[in-house]
């Protein structure tokens, strides 16, 4: 595995686990109370720290694991990163077309946000997925 | 990051790659609506606060007939294209990847803005339009990178 693909799985598995964590929080506060009365800005300012915070920590594990391999790139790498980041941007840029039709309906800024949130996590994950499916299977 | 020329700058319209010809068709379309867009929204706001500025109706005539007008264009150029005319190259591809770092920045600029707004729960006018301008720019901004790709030199992403 070369250190781009395990960095890769840094990213995948930060943003998989902290989004999905933040999101069963979520609906776990939505059974008790209304959900535009949720006070969810403290937790999603921690998801989005917490994220960066075990990607860089699993970008490190990756580096100690197999330094050999740190910082170098072949033709391989480029072409599945080229891949995943095309992707990544069709994907967001429909998945933020959402969050604009819920502000142009004057929605509560709950859904805005939680939205906006939403599809920064699916473009993460299936950036990854689509990168790794690559290195697995060619392009 | 090596730099790759351009062969033959000297190129006539007719032998453009489709592309470069879409590419050209959608940097019109987009700058139009952009203009057209912020020339009706901007004096709408000044003088106004930002919960009574009517924005939506706008926002979707510009894009619905930017839709219109870019695909029925680009469907023209391809119905009247000549048989032979180039397809897509490597270099078109390499072209393609500029315009998509470009776009995705400006994108990703528009919709963090909108979750730091709306987190802040500024006037839902503020969000829409950092998300709307965001793709505008997105839009003008790749499309022109591209264009200056097919005429000069590039950088290799």
């Amino acid at each position: 595995m070369t250190s781009e693909e395990k960095n890769q799985w840094a990213y995948g598995v930060a943003s998989l686990v902290v989004s999905v964590a933040y999101f069963v929080w979520l609906v776990a506060q939505a059974q008790d109370a209304p959900a535009v009365d949720i006070d969810y800005v403290p937790a999603m300012l921690w998801a989005i720290g917490l994220g960066i915070v075990l990607n860089i920590f699993g970008s490190i594990v990756a580096c100690v694991t197999n330094p050999a391999e740190v910082g170098k790139k072949d033709q391989r790498d480029r072409d599945v990163t080229r891949r995943g980041d095309a992707v990544s941007f069709y994907v967001f840029s429909i998945a933020a077309v959402g969050p604009l039709v819920l502000a142009m309906a004057d929605a509560d800024t709950f859904w805005i946000a939680n939205s906006l949130y939403a599809a920064c996590a699916l473009t993460a994950v299936v950036g990854v997925v689509v990168k790794i499916v690559s290195y697995r299977k060619g392009i | 990051m090596g730099k790759k020329k351009t062969p033959n700058c000297d190129e006539e319209w007719a032998s453009m790659s489709r592309d470069e010809v879409y590419n050209w068709i959608f940097a019109l379309v987009s700058l139009v609506s952009t203009i057209t867009y912020l020339a009706i929204l901007v004096p709408r706001k000044i003088g106004a606060p930002a919960s009574e500025v009517s924005y939506v109706a706008p926002l979707l005539w510009v894009f619905g007939c930017g839709m219109v007008v870019g695909f029925g264009t680009a469907l023209a150029v391809r119905l009247a294209a000549p048989k032979d005319s180039k397809v897509r190259d490597e270099r078109d591809k390499e072209i393609e990847l500029i315009g998509q770092y470009v776009g995705s920045g400006f994108v990703t600029i528009g919709a963090m803005a909108a979750l730091v707004l709306s987190i802040l729960e500024v006037d839902h006018f503020w969000v829409s339009n950092s998300l709307f301008v965001g793709f505008l720019f997105a839009a003008v901004l790749s499309s022109f990178a591209k264009a200056a790709a097919y005429r000069g030199e590039y950088p290799e992403i």
